[in-house]
Parts: structure tokens; C-alpha cells; sequence
């Protein structure tokens, strides 16, 4: 949760779960280098290979009121320029008949058509949508703020980050392993992700 | 007279069926039959004996044959029915006049209030994209330095990791929804007929 959100939203367009080693391995030597022997024979530098593990996010994220404003007029806008669904004209047809019992005052035998109204369909309805629950949008762990469980925050992307000691302060980094000769830098990342201990599922 | 009309009768309420049938439609009728002169037209004597296959028949089987070819041939030469678009087809019960709706007259501040709306929109999404693409392109920029640092260092590594990835396509993602997925979701049971109209153009080879 480090990364600012914008730049972190679009390193997820590239898949599920996707680790990028490459550029990270050596912007991470460049800051970290420690006085250790050097992996690469006449360079002083320490090569590391990290992961970046996403998540990805589950929910779309709640609508600004600009947003939320201009949903309602476009909604608006294309009942108005629509024609009448079946629902509607049967609305309609049951409104006028009401109007003219109530003008006639006496009882035809239209009575064997309309035993459902719309009204009824509607509440109906509604009854069978309410008996529906949806997932919450903010869930248990979000409340508890438990940041070692994945179903926190589902609009955001998250990364996961490591604890680890860097001579005397403890950073929180992206997972990394020290590049061994014969290997890519993919390889590396992906040894790193192999080493990481917990129960996920991931992939390229 | 009235014998022979008894006779034509009896000869009608006959049915044409075999031997069992035409012997249970004697036994109906013998109350009718004045005498016995009548015996004759209980003994069915009039069918004729099945007639063998001729060689006219492989002729009509051949005439067959050429029309159905000659049909084959006329379809052939016609020109080819395209599949139609169902989208652009507006089904004849949506032409009724009873559907329209009033047109609505806005009055002036409702019309003003959507004008304003819509430019603080297209405002709002000029921004959203010109973040968008600031943010691609500092994640490129960066992507760049890093490879080119890389190249100083292992010429090797940059070679392998400038190497194109063929797992990245085809490229399959499904878009955050409204609310996350149910974990323990029932879906209620029951089968549905799939009525999508079909269309299949046969291309004729010659």
C-alpha cells in the first residue's frame, strides 16, 4: 500500500497476478548496494530480483458526486427518448380503466382480466429482490484494519510488502532474493515468490 | 328397384378392407339382403390381384432425381441469402403509435442545470484522461532507465529480459463488479430453453 494509487492501478492491467522482476532487481541494488561481495565479475554492484504480487481489485470503487450526478441524467435523458415497455402500457391501460370506473360507477366484467395488477407484479418483485444479499462492499477486515488478510479494501489494488532488516532500521520492501549467476532476472523473481512462506495462489 | 338399391347399398356400407373387414360388414348388413340370389356380393370378386413392379418405376425414380437436381441447380444460380442482422430489424410491435411517449418540454432551469453538467463532465473526463496517460507514460520512462541500467550492467540479462513473453496473450481479465462474489451462493435450480435463432449460410461449391 505503499505506491501511490494511480501508479499502482495501471501495473495491474497486465494480469491476475503478476510479478515484474525486472526493472525492480536493480532499482532495488541501486539503493540498497551493501559492502558484500559482487555477484557480476568487475561490478561493484549487488544484484536483486523482487516480486510484486497484486491484488487486484474485486468492487468498482464508490461514484463521486460529480459521478453520481451525471449517471442519474444519463438515465434521464435515455427514458425520455425511449419508447414504452409492455410493463408501462399495461400501467397505463389499468390507470385509464380505474378512471373510468370511478367516473362510470359501475361494475363491468373486466374484473376477470385484471385480478394482477402492476402494482402487485411490483411489490412482487421487490419481495424477491430483497430476499437476495448481495457481498458487502466493506468487509470484516477493513473494520478490523487486519492488514495480513487479502479481503481488505476489495475497490484498491494492494501489493504485498515484506518486513525486512536493512543494517539497522526495519524496512517494509517488496519481497527480494539475491540474483544467482546462470539465472535470469524472471527467474529470480520467481524463486522469490516460491520462498515466500503463507497459503496464496499465484501466477504469471 | 328396390333390390338393386338394397344391392348398391350393401355394395357402399362394404368397406374396402380384407377379408376380415369385408366379412364383418356381411354379418352387419345380411338383416338388409332380401334373398339369397345375393350370394354373390358376399364373396368380395371385384379387387383386383396385386400387381407386380414394372420397369415403369426406376424411370419415375430417375425423374425424381433430375427435378430435385434441376431445383438444386435453380438455387444454385440464385444469388445467396445474407444472414440477417436481428439488431437492426425493429420488431413490428414496436412501430405501434400507442408506445410513444409525450415529448417532454424541459422548462428553462432544468435545461441549464443539464447544459452545465455536461461541460463540468467533459472537464472532469479531459483531467482523468490526461492522468491516465501521464501516469503510462512516467511508468514507461521509468521502465526505460531501468533497462538501460541494466544493459550497463549484463549485457546478457537486458538480452533475456527484452525477450517478448508469449504467455502475455491472449490476455483474459474479468472487471471488478458492484459487490464481491458470495461465498457459499445457491443458484436456483431449473433449465432454460435457449431460443437464439441459428442462421447458416451454405456455400455452394461447384
Amino acid at each position: 500500500m505503499a505506491a501511490p494509487i494511480r501508479q499502482s492501478l495501471f501495473g495491474v492491467a497486465k494480469g491476475w497476478w503478476r510479478f515484474e522482476g525486472l526493472w525492480a532487481g536493480s532499482l532495488g541494488s541501486r539503493s540498497l548496494a551493501l559492502a558484500a561481495a559482487p555477484s557480476i565479475s568487475g561490478s561493484p554492484w549487488r544484484l536483486l530480483g523482487a516480486v510484486c504480487l497484486q491484488r487486484p481489485p474485486l468492487v468498482s470503487k464508490p461514484l463521486t458526486p460529480l459521478q453520481e450526478e451525471m449517471a442519474a441524467l444519463l438515465q434521464q435523458i435515455e427514458v425520455e427518448g425511449s419508447l414504452y415497455s409492455d410493463h408501462e402500457l399495461r400501467a397505463l391501460d389499468e390507470a385509464q380503466q380505474l378512471a373510468k370506473k370511478k367516473a362510470d360507477l359501475y361494475d363491468e366484467e373486466g374484473d376477470e382480466r385484471n385480478i394482477l395488477l402492476v402494482q402487485d407484479l411490483e411489490d412482487a418483485w421487490e419481495q424477491k429482490f430483497l430476499q437476495f444479499k448481495p457481498g458487502a462492499r466493506i468487509t470484516e477486515a477493513d473494520k478490523k484494519n487486519d492488514r495480513t488478510s487479502l479481503n481488505r479494501k476489495l475497490d484498491r489494488n494492494l501489493v504485498l510488502l515484506v518486513k525486512e532488516k536493512l543494517g539497522d532500521q526495519d524496512v517494509w520492501m517488496l519481497p527480494q532474493a539475491e540474483w544467482q549467476p546462470g539465472e535470469t532476472l524472471r527467474g529470480t523473481a520467481e524463486r522469490t515468490l516460491a520462498t515466500l512462506s503463507g497459503e496464496f495462489s499465484a501466477s504469471l | 328397384m328396390a333390390l338393386a338399391a338394397l344391392g348398391v347399398s350393401a355394395r357402399a356400407l362394404r368397406s374396402r378392407s380384407w377379408l376380415l373387414g369385408t366379412w364383418q360388414t356381411q354379418i352387419r348388413d345380411t338383416h338388409q339382403r332380401a334373398s339369397l340370389l345375393f350370394f354373390w356380393e358376399l364373396i368380395p370378386m371385384r379387387a383386383e390381384p396385386l400387381r407386380k413392379k414394372k420397369k415403369v418405376d426406376p424411370k419415375k425414380d430417375q425423374a425424381v432425381k433430375d427435378r430435385l437436381k434441376k431445383r438444386i441447380r435453380r438455387l444454385e444460380k440464385a444469388s445467396q441469402e445474407l444472414i440477417p442482422i436481428e439488431d437492426f430489424i425493429t420488431p413490428v410491435r414496436l412501430l405501434d403509435k400507442a408506445r410513444q411517449r409525450p415529448p417532454v418540454e424541459l422548462p428553462f432551469e432544468e435545461s441549464e442545470r443539464r447544459a452545465l453538467l455536461l461541460k463540468k463532465w467533459s472537464l472532469y473526463k479531459h483531467q482523468e484522461h490526461e492522468k491516465e496517460r501521464d501516469a503510462i507514460r512516467t511508468m514507461l520512462k521509468s521502465q526505460q532507465e531501468a533497462l538501460q541500467e541494466l544493459q550497463l550492467m549484463s549485457p546478457e540479462l537486458h538480452a533475456e529480459a527484452t525477450k517478448r513473453d508469449l504467455n502475455l496473450f491472449p490476455f483474459e481479465r474479468e472487471g471488478p463488479d458492484y459487490t464481491p462474489p458470495v461465498s457459499n451462493y445457491q443458484p436456483p435450480e431449473g433449465r432454460y430453453h435457449d431460443i437464439t435463432k441459428v442462421y447458416t449460410q451454405v456455400e455452394f461449391k461447384r
